[in-house]
């Protein structure tokens, strides 16, 4: 069944709601309730995703994908090690909310992270961690320290605070941000490299997975 | 723009009921069953370094300095070391910056042959140079091209900044003039720094 009311018709039936009530602004990040459900149930995506037979509120229901995107830069040789922070893109094509369809993510300097949490069984919120290794390595075994990246969040249309807002990696484990029970939740993660220092020429890599775990 | 704030109604299939913990990982993924879930999604961060050398001596950018010596009378008589003036950092003196990310740097200089003033000269060698950093040697100036130096690199990576200071030996007795000058009687000394 279709929700409701479409992104931008539950932004215009609320500010009229809240204009009717002379009360507070309505703009927020994207977080949305969702209806309860047995047996518990949680979906991550990070990057590009699936869902089948429609997005989340026509109806469809969650699926694995296994593309692994990748977040990329390239400094320029000038650049190297100058202390000004280079923008990294992503290859990422998940542009719209997989929730409503809503272009919520630019492509390709920002990457989508949302899920949602649903459960009819009273607990906390899940919790989103991520988990990166101490270092980006090259080929030649040089490194650079993964808290060398961090991001900042932000989606199309909103104004508050994001439910899995600005950080940088630790180079271990880390919470992200988390989802109520049944919420929806999502954010577009803009990421950069710091570089901060003279490193070795090469092509750096390393994996940061993404955990959404129920209490 | 604002958000929505409530919604859904309906019901979304479910795939799969298992015991808890259920763990999936993938890019998407999702997870259901009683008890304590997790599912992870990976993504996988790159970034490129290219190779680079780059060299400083004097003022940052495109400016060449010019290091004057001018002995007195009585320094020519006395055959005493005479310090410069000019550059951009102490009298008779630049600032070197080397740094590459690609191995161990080489550091050379050359000239186009010995100071001159009409039909005389003054050997390079009459110049010395001082680095207030032992890692950041420059090479003994000499004329034409000088014995190269090396910048020593950590992890590949080559990072250092001396002060080099000239001084003019003045060990031997030459004929009144102005040798070299700028770009011109054979004045200006050329670093070059590389990486293999």
């Amino acid at each position: 069944m279709a929700a409701i009311f479409e992104r931008a018709g539950a932004a215009t039936v609320a500010n009229l709601l809240a204009a009717l009530l002379g009360c507070c602004s309505t703009a927020q990040a994207f977080t949305v309730n969702i209806a309860a459900a047995n047996p518990r149930t949680i979906f991550l995506q990070v990057g590009v995703g699936s869902f089948s037979g429609g997005n989340y509120n026509a109806g469809g229901t969650p699926a694995n994908n296994a593309t692994v995107n990748v977040v990329s830069v390239t400094v320029p040789a000038a650049s190297v090690g100058s202390g000004v922070a280079q923008a990294m893109t992503t290859n990422s094509t998940a542009s719209q909310s997989p929730y409503d369809g809503f272009v919520f993510c630019n492509l390709p300097g920002q990457l989508y992270i949302g899920g949602f949490y649903r459960s009819t069984t009273n607990t906390g919120a899940a919790t989103v961690r991520a988990t990166s290794p101490a270092n980006l390595v090259n080929a030649g075994g040089q490194t650079i320290p993964f808290n060398q990246i961090s991001w900042t969040s932000s989606g199309n249309g909103d104004t508050g605070a994001q439910p899995f807002p600005a950080g940088t990696f630790v180079g271990g484990s880390q919470t992200i941000g988390s989802i109520n029970r049944n919420q929806w939740a999502e954010s577009c993660h803009t990421f950069s490299y710091a570089n901060s220092s003279v490193v070795a020429a090469g092509t750096y890599t390393g994996r940061v997975t993404y955990t959404l775990s129920t209490p | 723009m604002s958000k929505k704030i409530f919604q859904k109604v309906g019901t979304v299939a479910l795939v799969a009921v298992m015991a808890a913990p259920f763990a999936a990982n993938a890019e998407s993924s999702f997870a259901t069953g009683s008890g304590v879930q997790n599912t992870s999604a990976n993504v996988d961060f790159l970034i490129t370094i290219p190779r680079f050398v780059s060299l400083r001596v004097g003022v940052a950018g495109t400016g060449v300095d010019l290091i004057t010596f001018a002995p007195s009378g009585a320094q020519m008589a006395a055959g005493s070391p005479v310090t410069g003036t000019g550059g951009d950092a102490t009298a008779g003196a630049v600032n070197a910056t080397v740094r590459g990310n690609a191995g161990t740097v080489t550091l050379g200089a050359s000239t186009l042959g010995g100071l001159t003033s009409g039909a005389n000269s003054i050997n390079w060698n009459q110049i010395t140079t001082a680095t207030s950093v032992s890692a950041l040697t420059p090479p003994a100036l000499a004329n034409g091209t000088s014995i190269a130096t090396s910048v020593t690199a950590t992890n590949n990576v080559v990072n250092q900044t001396a002060v080099w200071t000239y001084t003019y030996t003045n060990s031997v007795i030459v004929p009144p003039g102005n040798y070299g000058g700028i770009n011109t009687g054979n004045g200006r000394v050329t670093y070059t720094a590389s990486v293999l």
